[in-house]
């Protein structure tokens, strides 16, 4: 199955998407940088792991396509993780619940499409964050103690979902670190998960230490969470998450709550609140509505814990268990599948429109009902382009650029070298606010030109404009975009 | 009965939540509830809808609130007391058909599934902040037909009279509400005909409902201006294409997917090309009335065909079967909770008196909240509006009446306590029940009209303006432009 939906997603060999073709731009800035040699957190601010640009450059590096690079990088990390998962569900779970799960979780990190969005808007962004969930959702599952053990896979695959999440993406590190704390003072899974956390700390520690861009990663994180808190938006709207997801959260509850009704149990108990609460933890740090992936590990582990009771209870049956965590399932399965065989159809047909940018001719932004997206995708487009030729016929070469108000299209598109010490994704209070961000010196040492998006300004961008339209020169203008060169000294 | 006393103990529990606070909370769609409080102050000045008033909407949408109003005596109490009316009337018919046809462990969660339907004072679906009685008529037209769907199901001891009054009363209750919920019940006790197992009920129902619908008409004297209404708009509203309908079923993947999944299990039986027309049938209305309402999620048919598969499987008694209970609330549980949290919230706001009352004298109990992060700044400025319109017509003398506002909704016939005009629309919603190529000519819209207000700020004043603009030149005069209100008073007769 995992190689079914692998193929679907790299034969291909191109990229759609439906959504804002910023979201690509942003993605293949990323992979333009890496592959000049950047590395994240040295070279440029984020917060992100190394993974999360590593692989989609490993996907390039294997096809020479940066249309194939995303479909490839999250096909082979497929591959990749299919005998982890093999490995946890077939010791652990009921034949039709690990035939569910792993449909589930290969699908939601096959899907080109963010988690909670509607069948007709594919994109590749946020890619990292639907491999962390899956990751994650893996090791919750592990809390189920094996039948037969076999504490070294155990301990393998536990070390490899960590080490995964961990330089992939901090929050979910964090959480699968945490939680990997919770599973080595279990007695019974004791002999597997106390190695594994002696392993994942001592590679953590290594990878801390000799890891260039660890300082740069620390310091994004640190205004991230000083900018955002450490729990995201006002409580109106944390209450307006939580009910986003709230059927996940009934159904998974109401299981909860049957298994501990049958046998109730200290640890139990605390493995459903921490699935609960880190769950929406993660969701809240994401950009993404819908799709606490852990509340699924959680009603699996609660179905299993039914299951595995020698007498079953008569509002509990044993099918009545299986069709419910069906039922749970089920919709999400067909929304992805759907998704993913829709992108593939797209992909093959060549329908929509193709990036008029060099080296994003494999990307493609179509409609799927989409027409307003469409349409408002075409005209940024359309100007990008422009703005990319005014840029390339400059007088002198451009040299390292910035872009302010959006993702750098242009960087990528002219081959030009990235500038060095710049915070790429600029979110206001999200990775960076008011009392968290570069210092507009910071920001522009490096930078020959910088490229400023009308529509795009914002208060993030502000605090770096006036420093730009002080000290640079207004080199070309088009309708949606200024150029602003460095003098010569 | 096992399923008398929980189901009659949560509707009264609902209807007390809805009542006892005395209060209606809004925090969406404002203007639409204007529609019905209106509604009933006309009913309550002596008009009669489709016969003083033209609406494309039931009679029953403009008793229902005027009954509420009759009872509590306040604006604030007539959609919620209203409500709890509709529950009293709508308890007993679910019990009669829930009762013989499904057993407790089905019927008893889709009975509170249905009451919680019927009190949830929003539009199913919606975020819980977004409070409203607005189009409560979809609500139930939604719950009148999926009951009705539930007589598919044999009882175990056939009362021909019992079906055939149940089933009549569901066809009128919807008809009256909201023409096309009382279509589709119709075809299904047409479609309940061809069986020869339902035909005896289905044809005294049908014979039932004619009648009934003839002594209505005796006291009514309004079906024919409702048909012509009905029609007016049908014109008007552009039709749903097959796009509509994929992008609905795409809104509502997760219903459907479980549906298709219990009507499957239910399916592997003899008779399974009687069944698929059944489910084919929820399905196929369920899309085409979701997609004639401004909601774009909730077709409530499958939750009633998914109860019905349950019961048919379990009745089968195979494999999965005692699983049922269970795959049916997974379906059925998280809505139902849902919309208890909403009943709760707005009992809770109108308890603690939450938000501004409207600035309208009569409508001092109901009260408008913003709970929209960030906040809906047009809803603002449309309440101001409507307050300093209040101020405006107060202070007019010779004293206002007959106001008729060129827009959504007039809020002042009823938030003044006015004698309300004659022979206009009970709301105007551009390119929905008004257009450029259909509407009601001036001099009829207009004809009773003493003022005629056209606000700065509103839902849709400026077509209906330039609509009507000749006919106000013409025998009208403009007496005052001020406070965003634009006002023409009657001319006196000409000479």
């Amino acid at each position: 199955m995992a190689l079914a939906a692998a193929l679907l997603l790299a034969l291909p060999g191109q990229t759609v998407t439906t959504k804002s073709p910023e979201e690509v731009f942003a993605l293949f800035d990323g992979l333009h940088r890496v592959l000049s040699g950047h590395m994240p957190g040295r070279d440029f601010l984020t917060a992100q792991g190394p993974l999360a640009f590593y692989l989609p450059a490993l996907g390039y590096l294997m096809t020479g396509s940066p249309g194939a690079a995303f479909p490839l990088a999250m096909a082979l990390l497929l591959v990749a993780l299919a005998p982890v998962m093999a490995h946890i569900l077939a010791s652990r779970l009921q034949p039709v619940l690990a035939l569910l799960t792993a449909a589930l979780l290969t699908l939601v990190v096959a899907v080109p499409m963010a988690l909670g969005d509607g069948l007709t808007q594919l994109s590749f962004a946020q890619f990292h964050n639907r491999i962390g969930w899956a990751a994650i959702s893996l090791l919750l599952l592990m809390h189920l103690p094996a039948p037969a053990p076999q504490p070294l896979r155990d301990m393998a695959c536990a070390t490899a979902l960590v080490l995964l999440m961990a330089l992939l993406r901090p929050t979910y590190g964090i959480v699968a670190l945490l939680f990997l704390v919770f599973l080595a003072t279990d007695p019974a899974q004791r002999r597997g998960m106390l190695p594994a956390l002696g392993l994942v700390a001592a590679l953590l520690a290594a990878f801390a230490l000799l890891w260039p861009g660890m300082p740069g990663m620390l310091r994004a994180l640190e205004m991230a969470a000083g900018a955002g808190g450490i729990l995201r938006g006002s409580w109106g709207q944390i209450l307006d998450h939580l009910l986003a997801n709230f059927t996940d959260y009934v159904l998974a509850l109401l299981l909860a709550g049957f298994a501990l009704h049958r046998r109730p149990r200290l640890r139990d108990a605390l493995f459903y609140a921490f699935c609960a609460v880190a769950g929406f933890w993660l969701i809240n740090h994401n950009l993404q509505r819908w799709g606490i992936l852990p509340l699924y590990a959680m009603a699996v582990v609660a179905a299993e814990r039914l299951l595995r009771q020698p007498r079953p209870a008569v509002w509990a049956t044993p099918s009545g268990i299986k069709l419910f965590v069906t039922a749970m399932m089920l919709p999400t399965l067909v929304h992805c599948s759907a998704a993913l065989l829709l992108h593939a159809a797209v992909a093959t047909s060549n329908s929509g429109r193709a990036f008029p940018l060099a080296g994003m001719e494999r990307v493609r932004l179509a409609s799927l009902w989409t027409e307003g997206s469409f349409a408002a995708g075409g005209a940024l487009l359309d100007q990008t382009a422009e703005a990319t030729s005014v840029l390339a016929a400059l007088s002198a070469p451009p040299g390292r650029l910035l872009v302010l108000g959006g993702p750098d299209p242009f960087s990528a598109a002219l081959d030009l070298p990235p500038a060095r010490g710049i915070q790429p994704d600029l979110r206001w209070l999200e990775t960076m606010g008011p009392d968290h961000h570069l210092t507009p010196a910071e920001m522009l040492a490096d930078v020959d030109i910088v490229a400023e998006r009308v529509a795009g300004i914002g208060p993030a961008e502000q605090l770096y404009l006036p420093s730009v339209t002080g000290s640079f020169d207004l080199v070309a203008e088009t309708a949606q975009w200024r150029f602003y060169r460095r003098p010569a000294p | 009965m096992r399923l008398a006393l929980p189901l009659s103990a949560l509707a009264l529990l609902a209807a007390l939540l809805l009542v006892l606070p005395g209060q209606t909370v809004t925090t969406a769609y404002t203007n639409d509830l204007l529609v019905f409080l209106d509604g009933a102050h006309r009913l309550a000045s002596g008009q009669v809808p489709n016969r003083d008033f033209h609406t494309a909407l039931g009679p029953l949408v403009y008793l229902i609130p005027f009954a509420g109003l009759w009872l509590t005596g306040s604006l604030g109490g007539a959609m919620p007391m209203g409500m709890a009316l509709v529950l009293a009337a709508f308890v007993p018919l679910l019990l009669q058909v829930l009762g013989p046809r499904m057993r407790p462990v089905l019927a008893l969660p889709f009975g509170a599934f249905m009451v919680l339907l019927i009190a949830l004072p929003a539009n199913p679906g919606e975020r819980i902040t977004a409070l409203s009685f607005a189009m409560f008529y979809n609500r139930l037209g939604w719950a009148a037909l999926a009951l009705m769907l539930v007589m598919v199901l044999r009882p175990q001891r056939q009362n021909l009279w019992r079906d055939a009054i149940c089933a009549a009363l569901l066809v009128l209750l919807p008809a009256y509400v909201k023409a096309t919920y009382g279509l589709a019940a119709i075809g299904f006790v047409c479609l309940m005909l061809l069986d020869p197992r339902h035909r005896r009920w289905a044809a005294l129902a049908l014979a039932l409902a004619a009648l009934g619908a003839g002594a209505v008409e005796l006291v009514w004297r309004g079906s024919a201006g409702y048909m012509a209404d009905l029609m007016t708009t049908a014109r008007i509203s552009a039709e749903r294409g097959g796009r509509d309908l994929a992008r609905i079923a795409l809104g509502n993947l997760p219903t459907l997917v479980l549906f298709a999944l219990i009507a499957g299990l239910a399916l592997r039986r003899v008779s399974a090309l009687r069944d698929l027309a059944f489910y084919g049938f929820c399905l196929v209305s369920g899309l085409l009335l979701l997609s004639q309402s401004a909601q774009g999620w909730g077709i409530l048919t499958l939750h009633a065909g998914a109860a019905v598969a349950a019961e048919k499987a379990m009745a089968d008694g195979r494999a999965p079967a005692a699983g049922m209970p269970l795959l049916l609330a997974a379906l059925l549980l998280p809505t139902g909770l849902h919309n208890a949290a909403t009943l709760g919230l707005h009992s809770t706001l109108a308890v603690a008196r939450a938000g501004e009352p409207l600035g309208l004298p009569q409508l001092q109990e109901v009260r408008f909240l913003q709970l929209r992060d960030p906040r809906n700044l047009f809803v603002d400025r449309y309440l101001a509006g409507l307050a300093r319109g209040g101020e405006v017509l107060a202070r007019f003398r010779p004293a206002a009446e007959r106001v008729v506002v060129l827009d959504f909704a007039n809020p002042f016939s009823a938030g003044l306590g006015l004698v309300p005009a004659r022979g206009d629309w009970s709301w105007l919603h551009w390119n929905r029940n008004v257009s450029e190529a259909h509407h009601l000519p001036g001099e009829m819209l207009l004809a009773d009209a003493d003022l005629v207000l056209v606000p700065e700020i509103g839902i849709n004043p400026g077509p209906l303006l330039a609509l009507y603009r000749p006919v106000l030149d013409r025998e009208f005069r403009q007496v005052l432009a001020e406070d965003g209100w634009t006002i023409f008073r009657r001319s006196e007769a000409a000479p």
